[in-house]
């Protein structure tokens, strides 16, 4: 009885905030089906499959995959705390915790997972596989791959153009002291 | 082998300067241009060796009751070239047949029966290599659930004594190439050739305190409809 009348507050709630401009929670089911259908959500959401929304403010709870524009808060999941795939389209301010992480658009804040690709990023990143396309902060990997970065710990570093430091068995860097440079590798601009 | 990784790496950084493609229009999931799903028969053998004895071709151990599997991948695209990032989504779901034959001792323990195991889980291919206009490569790992009809004679071994579980972690590690760039058959565009590796595990423990679980290395064809 007592799960019955639970169901049917949370039913209650879903159906109110329906209403609102913004809800405070949302199930997102597949890419076209959410409960709590707003398209704006300050609080918790829960997509389950591909679930997509524009803007979420608070807690992703990520059951499979998840699908959403922009992003202020917490990305976390059902694996291991972790997100299995969690797509941000255009902006990211926050923590971010998935196997695989996929940013368009600017992100900001702290990525943790297998693999993190991303578009341009400010902030830490700490995976296997580090790419990011435009350009990246701190990135602690196995494999760390950017147009441009600041700094880079990992077996293989990779970027067009080093700002700061790379650290690393293989370090390949267009303006660094050689393109190529085992253990360590960073511009001379750096001292001027 | 490490010379060989040292200019395979040398070749990916060279590619690193290329122009910026332009930005794809952001589009929902499995809203995909062209075609939609992979479809991917394979063979495997079983091996005792972990997966990163398998990565680096060190001590690659035989399974003592020669276990074979055969069985059928199907995916579906989520995403193809997200933000023009080198990189396709698929869904994965898989039917894989383990044959099982056993005749020595411990008969109560090993079984002669078949397993059979399903799979689903999400697939990252990996495109961009500074080989692809010689042949095209891609490099996928999925990670998802595995579940097996019974304990399969791969598994009773390699967790001889200790928990076993027919739910598991799976991971899929393919590495497949273009087999109309090998062969020049164009009728073979969407076609690939390729070798893999299919795993299930749990995680060190944190499946149904499972640690250790089982390796089959794959050989496949996978073509695209």
């Amino acid at each position: 009885m007592k799960k019955l009348i639970l169901f049917l507050c949370l039913m209650v709630n879903i159906v109110i905030t329906s209403f609102s401009e913004t809800s405070k929670f949302q199930l997102g089911l597949t890419p076209t089906l959410n409960i709590g259908s707003n398209k704006k959500i300050n609080g918790l959401r829960v997509p389950l499959f591909f679930g997509t929304t524009e803007k979420v403010t608070g807690v992703d709870f990520n059951i499979f995959a998840s699908d959403v524009d922009e992003f202020i808060g917490l990305q976390s999941g059902i694996f291991l705390g972790a997100g299995i795939f969690n797509k941000v389209n255009t902006t990211f301010n926050g923590v971010g915790l998935g196997l695989v992480n996929l940013h368009g658009g600017e992100s900001k804040g702290s990525l943790m997972g297998v693999a993190n690709l991303t578009n341009e990023f400010t902030g830490l990143k700490l995976g296997i596989l580090n790419y990011s396309k435009l350009s990246s902060n701190y990135e602690f990997g196995v494999i760390n791959y950017s147009k441009k970065a600041f700094f880079q710990l990992g077996i293989i570093n990779i970027t067009g153009q080093i700002n700061g430091l790379q650290i690393g068995l293989l370090n390949f860097s267009e303006n660094g002291i050689s393109p190529v440079m085992p253990f360590l590798n960073f511009s001379w601009k750096l001292f001027k | 082998m490490k010379k060989i990784i040292i200019i395979l790496l040398t070749l990916l950084s060279l590619d690193l300067y290329g122009e910026t493609e332009k930005e794809e229009k952001n589009k929902k999931a499995f809203d995909v241009d062209g075609k939609k799903y992979i479809i991917r028969p394979l063979y495997g053998v079983a091996t005792q060796s972990d997966i990163g004895k398998i990565l680096t071709f060190k001590g690659l151990e035989e399974d003592p009751n020669n276990g074979k599997m055969t069985g059928i991948q199907l995916e579906r695209y989520v995403y193809k070239k997200p933000y023009a990032l080198p990189i396709n989504i698929t869904l994965q779901s898989s039917f894989i047949i383990h044959f099982n034959s056993y005749s020595d001792k411990e008969k109560d323990y090993y079984t002669n029966d078949n397993t059979y195991q399903i799979n689903f889980g999400v697939k990252l291919y990996w495109l961009k290599f500074p080989w692809n206009k010689y042949v095209r490569t891609r490099l996928g790992i999925s990670e998802g659930l595995s579940y097996t009809s019974n304990i399969n004679n791969l598994e009773r071994l390699n967790q001889h004594g200790k928990n076993n579980s027919n739910y598991l972690n799976y991971i899929d590690l393919t590495l497949s190439f273009n087999a109309q760039d090998i062969t020049k058959i164009n009728s073979l565009e969407n076609t690939y050739f390729g070798i893999g590796i299919s795993h299930r595990s749990g995680i060190f423990g944190t499946i149904n305190d499972v640690y250790g679980g089982s390796n089959n290395i794959t050989f496949f064809f996978e073509t695209e409809l």
